[in-house]
């Protein structure tokens, strides 16, 4: 019963992507092909841009950062590990609303409204903490004994990181970069509220554009979120597995 | 001894990279937030301090009880709903059967997509005169409805977090479902132990964890979740679906009163500590 709730919107939202002919000058519209589509909302071929490198900027800074980072929290004994941890935990369940506000603030006084920069920090706050977490928790599966092993063949911690843990837990770290490219990409709050020059605004702030006009392009509209879906629910099939084992990873006795 | 000492220097290089960058944008405005919360601020014009009038400001607000009001029965229904659903799917997809791989895959698909896409598929079927769920009814018993009008807004929006939530709670427990020793169902259905009570003594001990820190964990995202809501109605019509994000959003970008929007910022806080501490307590289970 529940199934055939989930299949309706998804077939007849398909079914408006493509109807046969028509289908591809939607498509190619919101790309700014075409003749009359420079009028309203015109093409999103810009915030496409912009969304596709700041998600890419954001997923390399948090994945190096959060590598580095989670690795120290689950292999090397230092002081206030426990309490960095659970900061990073409760840093990525943390609602990004409640920082809504000063982030603004702050980042005003910082002179970092509407700009690039501004917006991938603001990101970071919300991609950072979880790389880190799921990258300690993959960490802490990868058996210690493999880099004693390599630290009594007489290497330092960074060639036993470089040689032996990260080529081993390549996929963790692969899947949790591309996870924390789809939340950069999904994340609609901070352009709302950091951006406000279009030529700088990312994919899901040109979509809600097209919301708010009188007139509702709705083949455009449902051809840009087509378009705005692909990049994260590909993803997301292929790393499913490795988000679902993260959060309740604890919990589960395997 | 000198190993300790390395190793305390190279965890900190390690991590400082990180935790001074989540310092600057998530820790400082946190703590900010709570300071600009007792001045007087708006854009534009400096904060003048005013101890606890925002907060006295806050509580007198019909606007603010009718929000917290509203967001707290949005969040309960539709984290019962999620919880009850997707037990029920969970408990039917471990259940051999044909073509279970294909099922599980179509119902995982709301998951995959981003939340201002969800918002503009359920714009779209929402719609009065183009929306899916008007056609449905239209041919089924020829009338339309308003979905996201005064009467049936807040149904809609329970619906379309629902539709979004579903799988997050039925892959975490079918996942737990598979923990739990096959033995023990035989040995009950030995004692002659019926489906009801294998489900209460066998299944839902075995999977009660899990089932907190998924509860808590949506809790949380459903009360402080942002996009769909802000998409679909924007708080409206009137204020029927100004849950507390909302609130925020527009006490600070649109009224420019940032000293009530930190105010309020910071009343939430401590619903979220109490819901993440609830969490971290049911992972050191």
């Amino acid at each position: 019963m529940i199934i055939t709730a989930f299949r309706p919107e998804k077939e007849i939202y398909e079914g408006l992507v493509f109807p046969r002919e028509i289908s591809m000058n939607s498509i190619l519209a919101i790309f700014g092909f075409g003749e009359e589509y420079k009028t309203v909302g015109s093409t999103l071929t810009p915030y496409m841009i912009n969304s596709i490198y700041i998600s890419l900027i954001v997923m390399f800074i948090s994945t190096l950062l959060g590598t580095l980072g989670g690795y120290a929290l689950a292999r090397i004994r230092f002081l206030g590990k426990d309490v960095l941890s659970t900061i990073s935990l409760f840093a990525y369940v943390f609602p990004t609303v409640v920082i809504m506000v000063p982030i603004f603030l702050i980042f005003s006084i910082w002179k970092l409204i509407n700009t690039p920069i501004g917006l991938i920090l603001a990101l970071l706050s919300h991609t950072l903490p979880y790389t880190l977490w799921m990258l300690r928790g993959f960490f802490q599966t990868i058996p210690v004994d493999i880099e004693e092993a390599a630290f009594i063949d007489g290497c330092s911690r960074l060639q036993a990181i470089f040689r032996v843990v990260f080529p081993l837990s390549t996929p963790g770290i692969v899947a949790t970069a591309m996870y924390a490219f789809t939340l950069a990409w999904n994340n609609v709050l901070f352009p709302l509220i950091l951006i406000s020059r279009m030529d700088l605004q990312v994919l899901s702030i040109g979509i809600l554009n097209y919301m708010k006009a009188d007139f509702v392009p709705w083949d455009r509209l449902m051809a840009a979120s087509f378009i705005a879906t692909l990049p994260p629910t590909l993803i997301f099939f292929v790393i499913q597995k490795y988000i679902v084992a993260g959060l309740t990873a604890g919990a589960v006795k395997r | 001894m000198r190993l300790k000492v390395r190793e305390l220097l190279e965890g900190y290089t390690f991590s400082i990279p990180s935790f001074f960058l989540l310092f600057l944008v998530l820790f400082f405005p946190f703590v900010y937030v709570i300071y600009i919360s007792f001045f007087t601020k708006y854009f534009g014009h400096e904060a003048v301090f005013c101890n606890l009038k925002n907060y006295f400001e806050v509580i007198k607000d019909p606007l603010f009880h009718y929000s917290f009001y509203i967001s707290t029965l949005y969040t309960i229904i539709a984290v019962a709903l999620k919880l009850l659903l997707g037990l029920a799917l969970a408990i039917l997809l471990s259940q051999n059967f044909k073509g279970r791989a294909i099922v599980r895959t179509i119902v995982i698909i709301p998951w995959g997509i981003p939340l201002f896409v969800i918002a503009t598929i359920f714009f779209w079927f929402f719609d009065y005169n183009l929306g899916l769920a008007n056609i449905i009814l239209k041919s089924l018993f020829g009338i339309k409805i308003f979905w996201l009008g005064p009467e049936y807004v807040i149904p809609s929006i329970i619906y379309v977090n629902v539709w979004k939530g579903i799988p997050f709670f039925m892959v975490n427990f079918l996942g737990a479902l598979q923990t739990i020793p096959k033995s023990l169902y035989e040995a009950a259905e030995i004692d002659g132990a019926s489906a009801w009570h294998k489900f209460r003594y066998i299944t839902i001990p075995g999977i009660k964890y899990v089932m907190l820190i998924v509860c808590l964990l949506s809790t949380i995202w459903t009360f402080g979740e942002f996009d769909t809501i802000f998409f679909l109605t924007r708080g409206g019509p009137g204020y029927l679906t100004h849950i507390i994000p909302i609130y925020i959003y527009f006490q600070a970008f649109s009224r420019y009163d940032i000293g009530m929007a930190a105010a309020v910022s910071t009343l939430t806080v401590p619903i979220f500590l109490a819901l993440i501490s609830g969490i971290l307590w049911a992972l050191k289970r």
